[in-house]
C-alpha cells in the first residue's frame, strides 16, 4: 500500500511517456514491417519513455524540479529522450544515417519540443487528478 | 495618476471611489490588482492562441515554401512569429491592466475603429471554408465525406459550448490535451524521420535575412508569400480575441469580470459590468504585482506561443524535407495550387519516407489542427461579437452576455451548415479577394490600434517601452506594406 502510494506521482508522466512511445512505435506497424518487429519498436521506445516520464513525476518537488518550471524539464529530456531513442534504434531501428553523435545531437534538439508537450500534458493531468 | 471622483450616484458605497478616465467612454473604477500566479504557469489562455495560431501556415504553407525556395525563405517566418509574440504581449498589456477587450480599447480611442473590426469579423469568419482542410484530411483517413464530418463537427461544437457551465474551462481543457498530443506526436515523428542535416538547414535558414529568389518576386508566388507571412502564428483577428480569453481566464484585472457561461447555465451568470477596471499605478505594491503578471505573460509568449509555433513548423518542415528526399517528384505536385492535392501529396511522400501509417499520421495532424482551429474560431468569433454587441449596441444589455454569445455561436453554425450544403464554403468567389485583403488588412490595422490604445488609454507607468512601439509599428508597415505592394505591383491580393 505504501509503495503504491509513493509511486502514484509517477503515473501521469509514465502514461504520457508510454502513449508517446506506443504512438511512435505504431508508426512502424503498417510500414510493411512484421507485427513482431512493429511491437518491438513500440515497446523499445514506450518503455524507456515511460520510465523516464515516471521518474520525472517522482522528482517533482525535489532539487530543481518545481511544478511548472520548464528549464529543468528540458534538461531532463535532453538526456532522457535521446537515450530512449538510442535504445529504440539499437533494438528495432533501421540504422543511423549520420552516425551516433549526430543522431544523438538531433534527438537532443527535438527533445526540447518533446519536453514542452510533456510538461504541458503532465501539468494538465496532474491538475485533473488533484 | 490622472484620477478624479465620479458622481455620488454612480459611486459604489464601500469601494475605492477613484476612477481612471480613458477616452470618452465610462471611466474605469480603481480596484485592487490580484496577485500574479506564484510560479511560472505552464497552462493558461495562451492555449487558445496556440490552438488558433498553429494551423495551415505551420503545417502546410511554410513547409511548402521551404520545398520550393529552400530553407532560407524561413527568415520571413522568424520575423512573422517574433512580431506576433510582441503583439501578443501588447494585447495582453491592455487586457490585463483593464479587464477590457482590445475592442473596447479601440472604442475608447475612436468608436468606428471598433465597428470596422466588428464588420470585418463577420465578413471574414462567417464562411466555414476553414473546416475543409481538416475535414478533407479526415476523409482521406476514414472515407467519410468531408461535408458530413464538417456538419457534425459544427453541431457538436454548438452543443458542447451550449451545455458547458463555464465555457472557458471546457475549452481550455479540451484544447490543452489536443495541443499537448499534437506537440508530443509531432516531436516523436520528427525524431523518427528527420536528421541532423534537415534541422540544421531549417534553423540556419531562419537567419538568411533578406533572401528572396527571383521567382518569389513574381505575380504567381509573391501573394503566396504574403499569405504565408500573415499565417505565421495567429492570423486575421485571432490576436484580438486573445484579449477576451485573457479576461475570461481572470488574468490581471480580468479577475473583476464575471465569466461567460454556456446557454444552459446562463441564468447563473452575474451581471456583466459595462466597463473595465484599473489598478492604482502609483502604488509600488500594485506595480510589483503588475510586474509579476507581465513576467507570467512573457513566459507564455516566449515559451508556449513562440516555442510551440516554431517547434511545429520546424517539425513539419523536417518531415516534408525527409519526404522529398525519398521522392523528389513530389516537389512538383506540392508547388501546385490545389491545397487538398498538395496535402495528399505531402502525406503520400511522408508515407514513402517512413511508412504508410506515417502518411495517415500526417493527415491525422492536419485533421487535429483543423479541429483545434474550428473549436477556437467559433468560440472566439462569438465571444468577440458578443462583447462588442453587449457593450456598444443600444439595448443589447437587456440580454445576458451568455445569450448574445449563444446567439452568435448558433448563428454562425447554422449559416455554416447552410453554406456547406448549398453554397461556396470559402465565400462567394466574387468576394474572395476582398476577404483575403480584409483578413491581412486587419492585422496591420490592429497594430495601429494597439499603438493608439496602449499609449493613450493606459496610465503612463504601464505604457509600452519605446522599442516595443517600434516593433509594433514595424508590424503595421510589414503587413500593410506587403499587402499593398502585392496589390499594386502584381495586381493580386494574397493567396
Amino acid at each position: 500500500m505504501e509503495i503504491r502510494h509513493s509511486l502514484e506521482p509517477a503515473l501521469p508522466g509514465a502514461a504520457i511517456g508510454a502513449v508517446a512511445g506506443v504512438a511512435a512505435g505504431g508508426l512502424t506497424l503498417l510500414a510493411g514491417q512484421p507485427l513482431g518487429r512493429a511491437a518491438l519498436s513500440a515497446l523499445a521506445l514506450a518503455v524507456p519513455l515511460a520510465l523516464c516520464g515516471g521518474a520525472y513525476g517522482l522528482l517533482i518537488g525535489r532539487w530543481l524540479f518545481r511544478p511548472g518550471a520548464f528549464a529543468p524539464v528540458a534538461l531532463f529530456w535532453m538526456v532522457a529522450f535521446p537515450t530512449s531513442r538510442l535504445i529504440q534504434e539499437s533494438l528495432a531501428g533501421v540504422g543511423m544515417r549520420d552516425g551516433v553523435l549526430l543522431f544523438l545531437a538531433y534527438q537532443a534538439m527535438v527533445s526540447v519540443g518533446f519536453a514542452i508537450g510533456f510538461v504541458w500534458l503532465h501539468e494538465r493531468l496532474t491538475v485533473r487528478r488533484r | 495618476m490622472d484620477t478624479s471622483k465620479p458622481s455620488a450616484a454612480a459611486a459604489p458605497p464601500v469601494e475605492d471611489e477613484r476612477v481612471w478616465k480613458a477616452g470618452r467612454l465610462e471611466p474605469m473604477p480603481i480596484r485592487k490588482l490580484p496577485d500574479a500566479p506564484p510560479s511560472v504557469h505552464i497552462l493558461g489562455p495562451t492555449v487558445f492562441l496556440v490552438a488558433l495560431g498553429v494551423g495551415m501556415g505551420e503545417s502546410y504553407m511554410w513547409p511548402r515554401l521551404v520545398l520550393l525556395f529552400g530553407p532560407e525563405i524561413r527568415w520571413l517566418f522568424l520575423i512573422g512569429v517574433t512580431l506576433q509574440a510582441v503583439v501578443m504581449l501588447e494585447m495582453a498589456r491592455y487586457a490585463m491592466a483593464t479587464g477590457e477587450s482590445i475592442f473596447s480599447g479601440a472604442a475608447r480611442v475612436f468608436k468606428p475603429i471598433m465597428w470596422f473590426f466588428f464588420v470585418t469579423a463577420i465578413a471574414v469568419y462567417i464562411w466555414p471554408g476553414h473546416l475543409s482542410a481538416g475535414a478533407a484530411a479526415f476523409e482521406e483517413i476514414t472515407g467519410i465525406p468531408w461535408v458530413v464530418t464538417a456538419v457534425i463537427g459544427l453541431i457538436l461544437v454548438g452543443v458542447v459550448f451550449s451545455l458547458a457551465k463555464v465555457i472557458y474551462n471546457v475549452l481550455e481543457n479540451l484544447l490543452s490535451v489536443l495541443i499537448g498530443v499534437l506537440v508530443i506526436s509531432t516531436a516523436v515523428v520528427a525524431a523518427m524521420v528527420g536528421s541532423w542535416g534537415d534541422v540544421v538547414s531549417t534553423i540556419t535558414g531562419m537567419f538568411a535575412f533578406g533572401y528572396l529568389p527571383p521567382e518569389a518576386l513574381s505575380a504567381a508566388w509573391f501573394p503566396v508569400i504574403v499569405g504565408a507571412c500573415a499565417f505565421a502564428g495567429p492570423s486575421g483577428m485571432q490576436q484580438m480575441w486573445y484579449t477576451l480569453h485573457l479576461r475570461d481566464s481572470g488574468a490581471g484585472m480580468g479577475a473583476h469580470i464575471p465569466r461567460i457561461r454556456g446557454l444552459r447555465h446562463a441564468g447563473e451568470e452575474e451581471a456583466m459590468p459595462t466597463r473595465g477596471f484599473m489598478f492604482d499605478t502609483d502604488d509600488p505594491a500594485e506595480m510589483a504585482k503588475w510586474k509579476g503578471w507581465r513576467r507570467w505573460v512573457t513566459f507564455d509568449a516566449l515559451l508556449l506561443f513562440w516555442g510551440v509555433t516554431m517547434l511545429v513548423t520546424i517539425s513539419f518542415t523536417v518531415i516534408a524535407q525527409a519526404a522529398v528526399r525519398q521522392n523528389p517528384g513530389v516537389r512538383a505536385v506540392i508547388s501546385g495550387d490545389d491545397r487538398e492535392v498538395a496535402l495528399t501529396a505531402m502525406s503520400d511522400a511522408v508515407s514513402s519516407a517512413g511508412s504508410s501509417v506515417l502518411g495517415v499520421v500526417f493527415l491525422g495532424f492536419i485533421a487535429l489542427i483543423g479541429l483545434n482551429a474550428t473549436l477556437g474560431l467559433f468560440d472566439s468569433f462569438s465571444r468577440g461579437q458578443a462583447d462588442m454587441t453587449y457593450n456598444f449596441v443600444p439595448g443589447a444589455r437587456k440580454r445576458k452576455m451568455s445569450h448574445l454569445y449563444a446567439g452568435f455561436l448558433w448563428g454562425v453554425i447554422i449559416f455554416g451548415i447552410l453554406i456547406l450544403l448549398f453554397g461556396p464554403a470559402d465565400g462567394p468567389s466574387g468576394i474572395l479577394d476582398t476577404l483575403a485583403f480584409l483578413s491581412t488588412f486587419a492585422m496591420g490595422a490592429y497594430c495601429v490600434t494597439l499603438l493608439l490604445v496602449n499609449n493613450r488609454m493606459l496610465p503612463k507607468p504601464i505604457r509600452p517601452k519605446w522599442w516595443t512601439n517600434v516593433i509594433v509599428g514595424f508590424g503595421a508597415v510589414f503587413y500593410l506594406g506587403m499587402l499593398f505592394y502585392s496589390l499594386f505591383a502584381f495586381g493580386v491580393v494574397v493567396d
